[in-house]
């Protein structure tokens, strides 16, 4: 017993010395990052980034919806031209929107319901015909890549016998009226009591704002990598290319709204869209808290990759299905200069910031 | 008497059986809950739902993946099983099956190996060899297996003996760099939980990790002792109910520290136990004892395990490096809680002239855990890779396939670095215990 107590004592007497004499060793591996700047990081992206991209897509899939209606109204090749314009419109803004997949996002599933690309056919027929299930999820049927599919696909005169069709009709009318009242919802939320506590969710936990921050950024990361250009491109299936899987494939607008996508994460890592000025992001907390990653700093390193990628988006012209099977020289380098980022991105990032990794959790427990 | 005589003599003196008796109880009573919590998390159908592909340990492959359905049944079976072992109702064929049953389910996917699970495992594997049903069991009740009061203390003493290796080397896997010069990972994981009443803000102070790592180390070499001794069990056991409960509300373990606060009880004298048990009917045939036949073979058969339990864990020295970041050796050994790990694997495909042919979508192949421990584990990218070739050839009917990878591991803070060579073509290594060269030793930046 005596042994034991004199260990406790050595102990607790170590841990006091070492506690009062010289903390900076024990913080050295965890920036510890001010109460104020985070309120003022989350109140940055909620106003300036969040509500912004939500209002804009709202107002814009309204737009669609009554264009929509208009049209069904009076189907004449002037108002199909309309709602394919508006369509595009609310498309575009809603890459926008998209990288902010938590809270009441997630809530409605709501990439899901407007973005899972590319459609599958044989839903979509099915649920033509069977009518439009809301809840149902998953099943690559809905939201814009359906629309692209029916307001695109043919000429103008076949487009407008299939959208008269009247099973044809209800569909399109309830997948916008889902569309619509599930992003007006999210809007809502971050307007209201979710964006109050978004901007006090301070701290590291699982759940806390700048844990959902990095973690969703990284995830839109990702879906542009695979989806947009890895899995169209054939380099996610040995060289068999699938072009027709491209997003906004029969709108012709794949190059546009991956590039909206791009310049949506972008301004997701920098606080707004283009340039890197003063702006509170991702990319300020990295720079402001000086993280490195080796002997350089995080963020240049970030800032250098973003860059690459971009600028090797730029480089193609056309539509994106267009240099998937004529420009594999361009896609590749895109694809590869995209899967160095990640690596920044998923692991010297979070790493840094002292972040889990946590949209992968541990089904079960861990030990 | 020789010393080796004396050691003899002193395991076979006759002790009390009522711990071993406490022991079943709990044990299996845990266990049955353990069971039932499974079945009911729908953590079977998420795990085992997709018949694809599990990863295997090593020399282990042969474990058939059987689908979830086939999982379920086997933890039906294991529920009433351990509920017979509970009981100490057909006990030994009941602790068979419990054992082979959490054989099969700790076997079938590598992916969700725990340390906890394999505690479990080996102690599943000592019950059936204990006679814990020869007192207050149904066995003695109604089929008339004999009662003994007393038992060997070897019987005892292995499964101290098995519960100090996990503390000891538990304590001993601590003392490296990272978790006492850096406080890593608890430096990570602690202000992660800082949202928790009263102790969070707590948590995010640096103090607080250098306090859990410092007294985490320390407590696990020492506690398996101080629970030896009479004079300092009692409040050695104290540590071990606020230690297990504390870490069990921070982190996302389980049943783990239930597991240790309920079986560290076989520390405890023979007259607590007694004295606990009588009070609900323990009541054994007074100065019987329960004599083993051919001690020798059991004798060499507990040197062998005792032989195996000391080496499994050292095992590691024997590769040259972090074990944290090559994981050689890192399993089977008591590291828990050692690592914070991020990584990201992508696997390139090249045919047989080295032209480059593609990257590899992980997704399409793995669930989203089975990735994420992938990225971070060697031998599972190894395996991984083998499983890639084969899959591809067949799907895209082509030969000689070649399959690389380009794997960035962040390990404890440190910013990612490779953790394979990444012109190394992965097919034709082949995973054994020999030193693997492929991995690229980690550098402290």
């Amino acid at each position: 017993m005596r042994l034991f107590s004199i260990l406790v004592i050595c102990v607790s007497i170590g841990f006091f010395s070492s506690c009062s004499s010289d903390e900076t060793p024990i913080s050295s591996l965890c920036p510890t990052i001010d109460e104020a700047d985070q309120t003022a990081l989350f109140q940055f992206y909620k106003d300036e980034l969040i509500i912004p991209a939500y209002t804009q897509a709202v107002s814009d899939v309204q737009v669609l919806k009554s264009g929509l209606d208009n049209f069904l109204n009076d189907p004449s090749t002037d108002n199909l031209l309309d709602v394919q314009n508006q369509f595009k419109t609310a498309y575009l803004s809603w890459e926008y929107a998209e990288p902010f997949y938590f809270g009441p996002a997630e809530d409605q599933l709501i990439e899901d319901h407007f973005n899972y690309f590319p459609i599958d056919m044989e839903n979509l027929q099915l649920a033509i015909q069977g009518g439009f299930d809301a809840e149902l999820t998953e099943k690559y049927d809905r939201g814009f890549p359906a629309m692209d599919y029916l307001l695109f696909n043919g000429s103008e005169s076949e487009i407008i016998e299939t959208l008269t069709q009247s099973d044809v009709r209800a569909y399109l009318l309830a997948n916008i009226e889902n569309m619509e009242s599930r992003i007006v919802a999210v809007e809502e939320a971050w307007r209201g009591s979710f964006g109050a506590s978004f901007v006090a969710n301070t701290g590291k936990a699982d759940g806390a704002s700048l844990s959902q921050i990095i973690n969703t950024y990284n995830r839109h990361y990702e879906t542009i990598k695979r989806n947009r250009i890895g899995l169209p491109s054939g380099i996610l299936t040995l060289g068999f290319k699938q072009p027709q899987v491209v997003e906004g494939f029969y709108s012709a607008m794949s190059l546009e709204l991956a590039k909206a996508s791009v310049a949506a994460s972008s301004a997701y890592f920098y606080g707004h869209v283009g340039g890197t000025d003063a702006h509170r992001s991702i990319y300020s907390l990295l720079n402001d808290l000086g993280l490195l990653s080796g002997n350089d700093r995080l963020a240049d390193k970030m800032e250098a990759e973003i860059k690459i990628f971009t600028d090797h988006l730029n480089d193609i012209n056309g539509t994106l299905d267009y240099a998937v099977e004529f420009e594999t020289e361009t896609i590749n380098q895109l694809y590869q200069s995209m899967s160095g980022f990640v690596v920044l991105a998923k692991t010297d990032m979070p790493t840094a910031l002292c972040i889990s990794i946590t949209y992968v959790d541990n089904p079960s427990d861990s030990d | 008497m020789s010393s080796i005589q004396k050691i003899k003599a002193y395991l076979n003196t006759g002790v009390s059986i009522a711990p071993l008796v406490s022991f079943r109880l709990l044990f299996y009573g845990l266990f049955l809950v353990g069971a039932i919590r499974f079945i009911a998390s729908g953590w079977i159908n998420e795990l085992y739902s997709d018949t694809g592909f599990y990863f295997k340990f090593y020399g282990l492959s042969w474990v058939p993946n059987i689908g979830s359905d086939a999982m379920l049944a086997i933890y039906i079976v294991m529920v009433l099983s351990s509920l017979c072992c509970l009981l100490g109702f057909f006990y030994r064929l009941s602790a068979i099956i419990t054992f082979l049953g959490f054989f099969f389910y700790e076997f079938t996917d590598a992916t969700n190996y725990l340390n906890h699970y394999y505690l479990v495992l080996l102690l599943l594997f000592l019950l059936i060899f204990l006679p814990a049903n020869k007192a207050f069991s149904f066995d003695v009740r109604y089929r008339g297996v004999k009662s003994f009061d007393r038992i060997p203390r070897f019987m005892i003493v292995i499964i101290q003996f098995q519960l100090a290796c996990v503390y000891f080397f538990a304590g001993l896997a601590k003392l490296n760099a990272d978790w006492l010069i850096n406080y890593m990972p608890m430096a990570v994981w602690l202000p992660s939980k800082s949202d928790l009443p009263l102790l969070g803000p707590l948590l995010a102070k640096p103090f607080t990790a250098a306090l859990f790592s410092y007294g985490g180390a320390i407590y696990d070499l020492s506690i398996a002792f101080f629970l030896c001794f009479k004079r300092t069990r009692t409040i050695a056991y104290l540590f071990v109910l606020g230690f297990h409960l504390m870490v069990g509300l921070l982190f996302n373990i389980g049943l783990f520290p239930w597991i240790m606060i309920l079986s560290t009880t076989i520390f405890f004298s023979d007259e607590k136990h007694v004295k606990i048990l009588s009070k609900i009917g323990f009541n054994p045939n007074k100065d019987t004892t329960f004599v083993v036949n051919k001690i020798k073979v059991v004798y060499l058969g507990l040197a062998f395990y005792v032989f195996v339990q000391l080496i499994l864990p050292m095992r590691s020295l024997l590769y040259p490096g972090n074990v944290l970041w090559h994981e050689q050796g890192y399993r089977f050994s008591w590291r828990v809680m050692l690592v914070e790990k991020a990584g990201v694997a992508t696997f390139n495909v090249f045919d047989e002239d080295d032209v480059f042919l593609g990257e590899v979508d992980n997704s399409k192949y793995l669930s989203a855990y089975q990735e994420k421990q992938m990225a971070i584990q060697p031998d599972f990218i190894l395996q991984y890779a083998h499983h890639l070739k084969n899959q591809l050839e067949e799907e895209y009917k082509i030969k000689n396939l070649k399959i690389k990878c380009d794997c960035f591991v962040a390990l404890n803070g440190r910013a990612s670095q490779r953790l394979v060579y990444a012109d190394t073509d992965l097919s034709q290594e082949v995973d054994n215990w020999a030193i693997k060269k492929w991995i690229i030793p980690i550098t402290d930046n």
